[in-house]
């Protein structure tokens, strides 16, 4: 009895919010940028040059995604062009900003810069 | 009176204000707000996910304090957790695409019955397999606020001092000081936490609202028809809060016994890693802000050794350990990041690589004075 009671109790508390705020949430998210428009900062797990695929590692804690996104030819990469993109042949491990807005078919980066993490 | 019966006065006064913290307490002096929100956020912690309030489909508890309640919420589970990644030196793939490195234990009935699964597959990229127990989250508020300056302060890739320590920091993905996690990847205790909900109840949350993949496929339609997120802020911030405000506990009076552990602690360089008190910066919580207490930590990565090697995470490599904090250690009854010890003797001597010195110098004391060490150890 006493843990239908806590279950109940916590499904007030959590759950109808939850159903509630979701979607506040998500105008409030929307609000904040322009549609469309998202920034990224996380590991490059695979970069292909040639095709512009980029596999990017995020997190939040232990929870990992991955973003995939396709280099777009106006992308800038660390002030570079994006010609030099290509060149630049980010690695498994670089760390990096991409800025990037979403298409039909998925994330295109308009912008990406590498961060330099300091050595201790 | 005269100033030194007045200075004893004080001393005494003191004394008596310094509330002792136990295991599950509040850090004290929060505000009553600050403590009510404890409360709420305790309730949160405390309950229990089914399918129906987003459990799942994959989890390994079906709540946080499922795992973190000896000997309070916020304490140790027995639960030992499936972590795997693939080290291709010097990269470490967190195998995102098959699922993540943290392989769930257990799946809904939906889940079971849609793929046949009573937990998620190992992945089959993994170069390494790692097991962990569920630490106590005592005094992680502290931890969450220590700056990172002051870590960096510890840190001696390079072993400048020649004393074979050679601590570097731990980092997130996106290149900020990692602290928290057995290898030192999450920054703060928000995404901590926040990562923790859809990581190990599967319940998905504001702060990371999509699902993790099953082994690397989509989960099956139907299997989770909860709509994300599946907990509200209000709630994350509750849990948060209560994770936050939990003391460290207040290490016990020692005796003589105790006192020479302590000292012997320090000469024999348990403390070069195991950094006895640390001190948090500014917060806007009063009670947290430019406190010292006991941490026994310095939040660095260390190698460890190739016999306590597992798996990589971020920077660290599979020897790379975060120095495990030592906060209620008199309630542990397993020791280590995976509880392969059982007493504290064994999980000195199961230091290797930078441990390997002072566990070497502990070998060499009197029994006597081992006894004293551990008696020291057992009173955190």
């Amino acid at each position: 009895m006493r843990s239908t009671s806590r279950a109940v109790a916590f499904a007030a508390i959590v759950l109808l919010p939850a159903l509630t705020l979701a979607r506040a949430d998500r105008r409030a998210q929307g609000a904040a940028q322009p549609a469309g428009s998202y920034t990224y900062q996380g590991t490059v797990r695979a970069f292909t040059a040639n095709t512009g695929s980029l596999d990017l590692i995020i997190g939040v804690g232990m929870a990992l995604r991955i973003v995939h996104v396709t280099v777009a030819p106006a992308a800038h990469a660390g002030g570079d062009t994006a010609a030099g993109l290509a060149r630049v042949e980010f690695k498994p491990g670089d760390v990096v900003r991409v800025e990037c807005h979403r298409t039909d078919t998925g994330l295109v980066a308009d912008r990406i810069e590498r961060i330099e993490v300091p050595k201790p | 009176m005269t100033p030194r019966w007045g200075a004893v006065a004080s001393l005494l006064v003191f004394a008596g204000c310094a509330k002792v913290v136990k295991p599950g307490d509040p850090i004290p002096g929060l505000a009553r707000e600050q403590r009510d929100r404890f409360a709420r956020g305790k309730t949160v912690f405390d309950s229990t996910f089914t399918p129906e309030t987003g459990l799942g489909p994959l989890f390994n508890s079906t709540g946080c304090g499922e795992c973190h309640e000896d000997p309070a919420a916020g304490g140790r589970g027995d639960e030992i957790e499936v972590h795997a990644t693939a080290f291709h030196a010097p990269t470490c793939d967190p195998l995102v695409e098959e699922g993540g490195p943290v392989v769930q234990q257990h799946t809904t009935p939906a889940l079971k019955q849609a793929l046949g699964i009573d937990s998620e597959p190992f992945p089959p990229s993994a170069t390494a397999r790692a097991h962990r127990t569920s630490p106590v989250v005592f005094g992680r508020g502290l931890l969450d606020l220590v700056p990172d300056s002051e870590i960096l302060s510890y840190a001696d890739p390079d072993d400048r001092n020649h004393d074979g320590i050679r601590g570097r920091p731990g980092r997130a993905l996106d290149g900020r000081v990692g602290r928290f996690g057995r290898k030192a990847l999450v920054p703060t205790l928000r995404e901590f936490n926040a990562g923790a909900f859809p990581t190990e109840t599967g319940v998905t949350d504001p702060e990371q609202p999509t699902e993790e993949n099953i082994g690397g496929q989509p989960i099956p339609p139907g299997v989770d028809p909860l709509p994300e997120p599946e907990i509200s802020s209000e709630a994350l911030a509750l849990a948060d809060d209560f994770v936050r405000f939990l003391g460290a506990p207040t290490p016990a009076k020692v005796g003589k016994e105790g006192r020479r552990g302590r000292e012997l602690f320090a000469q024999l360089g348990c403390a070069s890693c195991h950094i006895p008190k640390l001190r948090t910066g500014y917060s806007p919580v009063p009670a947290l802000a430019h406190r010292e207490f006991p941490a026994y930590t310095d939040l660095l990565l260390h190698d460890m050794g190739p016999e306590l090697a597992d798996i990589c995470l971020g920077v660290a490599t599979p020897e790379d350990f975060r120095t495990e904090p030592l906060l209620d250690l008199r309630d542990a009854k397993t020791f280590l990041h995976d509880g392969r010890a059982s007493g504290i003797e064994q999980a000195v001597e199961l230091h290797g690589g930078e441990g390997a010195g002072a566990r070497d110098r502990f070998n060499g004391l009197s029994a006597a004075d081992r006894a004293a060490v551990v008696a020291f150890l057992k009173s955190l």
